[in-house]
C-alpha cells in the first residue's frame, strides 16, 4: 500500500540526475501522473483512511535495465518503455465495519459560542473515540469472517434425535454410493454437503425402510427410493448448517418407536459407504467419527452406540457416583471435594465453638487478618 | 464411638486365648484428579477399594481429593498414632500391598527386634533350679 517506487540502478539514477528535465525519473513521473491531486506534505486535510481500500491505485514498478556502465548512449535514454504500471482494484466488497472518519475539532480560539468554557482539568470530561479495541469487538467483523464449520457447532446428544439422524445418514450414504460413480462430481459434492433441511425432507428420508439384503448387508428395501433420495440430495443448495436439528425430541421418540431393530443388525462392510456415512454424520450431527473407528463399525447399531456414548467423566468422584460401588458400604465416606480443616472441625461439631471464641477475642475467623506477617517484613517493604 | 484399646489384658494374645482387635481403626485415601502420579491410586479406588472396604468393616475409610498433591494413604491406630504412606506412581496392586501393610501394623513406633522370639509371659513352669524338687540321685 505504500507508494514508493523501487530504487533505481546506479546507471539509471545517474542519467536522471544529469538530465533532470529531459529525462525525469520515470517511476516518479508515472506515479504522480496517475493521481488526480498531487499530494503535498503540507496538506493538513484529513483523509478518510478507509479510502485507501476503496480507491483504484496504481502501483509503479520500475524494472531498471541491467545495462552495463560501458553503454553510455543507452544510459542517457530514458527507460520508460521498461517501466510498467500494474493496476489493480482494491474496491472489493467487504463486510468489515470500519471506524468513522477522523473529525478535527476546532481550537478554543476558533470557537464562537459564547457559552463555551474551556475545561481546566481532565476530570469529569467525557472520553470520546479510541480505536484500541475496535477489532476486538465482534460486531465490527462481518459475517463472512465468522467461523463456519462443516457440522453444527454443538453436537446432537439427544439419543432419539441422534438415532433418527443416524438412520438418515445411512440412507443417504447408501444412495450416494450408488450414484457417485456415474454422476457428476458437483452433484456428489452437493449431496455430501447437503444440510439438514426442513422437517418434511428429514421425515421423508427417515421413513425409507432399511433392511438387510440377501448377503446380509444394509440396503434400501425399495429400489425406487434410491432415485427419490438422490434427486433431493443432488439438487440441495449450499446452505449454512442449522444450529439445531429440524426435529424435536418428542417427534423423534415417536418416529423411533415405529422402527424395529432389524436395520441396526444388518452388516455394514463397504468402507466407501462407511466414509460417506461418517461425512454425513459430521454434517448432520457434528460428531466426528475417527477413521480408525470405522474398522470397528460393522453394523448400524455399533455406529449408533459409538455416537451415543456418554461423555467420559472428568472426575473420579463422578465415576464412583456412577458405578455406585462405594455407596452401599457403611464404613466408607466419599467426599467429592477436598476436606478442609474447617470441614474436619464441623464434622465433630467444634467449629461453632471455635468461631465464637475467636470472635470474642476479636481475632479473624479465617485467614490471618492484620496479623499476617512479622513486623520486620513490614519494615522491609516500607509499610508502617 | 472410637475404638480404644482395652486397658485390661483381655486384648492381649495369650497363647490363642483372648479376643483379637485390629489395631488400625481408620484409613484416609487422598487422590488428585489431574496429576499423573495419582493414576494408580484412582484405579485402586475404582477397582480394589470396594472389595477391601467390604472385607474390613471394622476400619473406617474416608476418600477425598487433595488437588495438586501426590496420593497418600494415612492409617489411624487405636493407640492414637498414625502412619502415612505416599503411593505416588504406584500401580493398584502395589497400593493394595501398602494398604495391607497399614492394616497389619500395630501403630507402635518401629523397634529393633533383637531376639528371635518375643513373649510378654514368662513360662508357667518357672525357671529351672537344681536346688528345688526331689533332686536326682547320682
Amino acid at each position: 500500500m505504500r507508494r514508493l517506487g523501487r530504487l533505481r540502478s546506479s546507471a539509471s539514477a545517474l542519467s536522471n540526475s544529469t538530465h533532470p528535465l529531459r529525462a525525469p525519473a520515470p517511476a516518479v513521473a508515472t506515479f504522480y501522473s496517475s493521481q488526480t491531486e498531487q499530494p503535498s506534505p503540507h496538506t493538513s486535510a484529513p483523509r478518510a483512511w478507509q479510502s485507501r481500500f476503496q480507491t483504484t491505485q496504481r502501483r509503479c514498478l520500475s524494472s531498471s535495465s541491467s545495462s552495463s556502465a560501458n553503454n553510455t548512449t543507452a544510459d542517457l535514454e530514458p527507460t520508460v518503455e521498461e517501466d510498467y504500471v500494474e493496476e489493480y482494484d482494491t474496491s472489493t466488497e467487504s463486510d468489515l465495519v470500519y471506524p468513522r472518519e477522523v473529525v478535527e475539532v476546532l481550537s478554543p480560539e476558533e470557537i464562537t459560542d459564547p457559552d463555551y468554557v474551556p475545561a481546566e482539568t481532565v476530570e469529569g470530561l467525557e472520553e470520546v473515540g479510541g480505536l484500541a479495541d475496535w477489532w476486538d469487538q465482534e460486531e465490527h467483523w462481518g459475517p463472512s469472517k465468522q467461523y463456519a464449520g462443516f457440522g453444527p457447532l454443538e453436537k446432537v446428544t439427544e439419543p432419539t434425535v441422534l438415532e433418527v439422524l443416524t438412520r438418515r445418514a445411512l440412507v443417504e450414504a447408501l444412495v450416494i454410493k450408488r450414484f457417485a460413480e456415474t454422476a457428476e462430481k458437483e452433484a456428489t459434492a452437493a449431496a455430501l454437503k447437503a444440510v439438514g433441511g426442513d422437517k418434511k425432507g428429514l421425515l421423508n428420508i427417515a421413513a425409507v425402510e432399511l433392511v438387510a439384503g440377501e448377503d446380509g448387508t444394509l440396503t434400501l428395501k425399495d429400489e425406487k427410493n434410491f432415485e427419490g433420495v438422490w434427486a433431493s440430495l443432488s439438487s440441495a443448495e449450499a446452505d449454512a448448517v442449522p444450529s439445531s436439528p429440524p426435529i424435536s425430541t418428542e417427534e423423534a421418540r415417536k418416529l423411533v418407536k415405529t422402527w424395529d431393530n432389524e436395520w441396526k443388525l444388518a452388516a455394514l462392510r463397504d468402507p466407501i459407504v462407511k466414509f460417506y456415512v461418517a461425512k454425513r454424520i459430521q454434517r448432520l450431527t457434528g460428531h466426528v467419527v475417527p477413521d480408525a473407528k470405522l474398522l470397528d463399525i460393522n453394523t448400524p447399531g455399533t455406529l449408533y452406540a459409538l455416537l451415543n456414548k456418554p461423555p467420559k467423566p472428568k472426575k473420579l468422584a463422578e465415576v464412583v457416583q456412577q458405578t455406585g460401588a462405594l455407596q452401599d458400604l457403611p464404613n466408607v465416606a466419599f467426599y467429592p471435594r477436598r476436606v478442609t480443616p474447617v470441614d474436619k472441625e464441623q464434622m465433630v461439631g467444634r467449629w461453632k465453638v471455635i468461631q465464637r471464641e475467636l470472635q470474642k477475642r476479636e481475632l479473624p475467623v479465617t485467614g490471618t487478618g492484620k496479623h499476617s506477617k512479622t513486623v520486620e517484613w513490614k519494615w522491609a517493604h516500607g509499610e508502617h | 464411638m472410637t475404638v480404644l484399646a482395652i486397658k485390661t489384658l483381655v486384648s492381649t494374645g495369650r497363647n490363642g486365648v483372648g479376643a483379637f482387635i485390629l489395631q488400625c481403626k481408620k484409613m484416609d485415601f487422598h487422590y488428585c484428579d489431574w496429576a499423573g502420579s495419582s493414576k494408580g491410586m484412582n484405579g485402586f479406588i475404582k477397582s480394589a477399594l470396594p472389595e477391601f472396604a467390604a472385607a474390613h468393616p471394622q476400619i473406617e475409610i474416608t476418600v477425598s481429593p487433595r488437588p495438586s498433591k501426590h496420593p497418600v494413604i494415612i492409617g489411624h491406630y487405636i493407640n492414637g498414632n498414625q502412619k502415612s504412606i505416599c503411593v505416588r506412581n504406584l500401580e493398584p496392586l502395589q497400593i493394595l500391598k501398602k494398604v495391607e501393610l497399614l492394616r497389619d501394623a500395630s501403630g507402635q513406633k518401629l523397634k529393633k527386634v533383637r531376639k528371635p522370639v518375643q513373649s510378654i509371659n514368662d513360662s508357667v513352669r518357672g525357671v529351672w533350679s537344681p536346688y528345688h524338687g526331689e533332686g536326682m540321685k547320682v
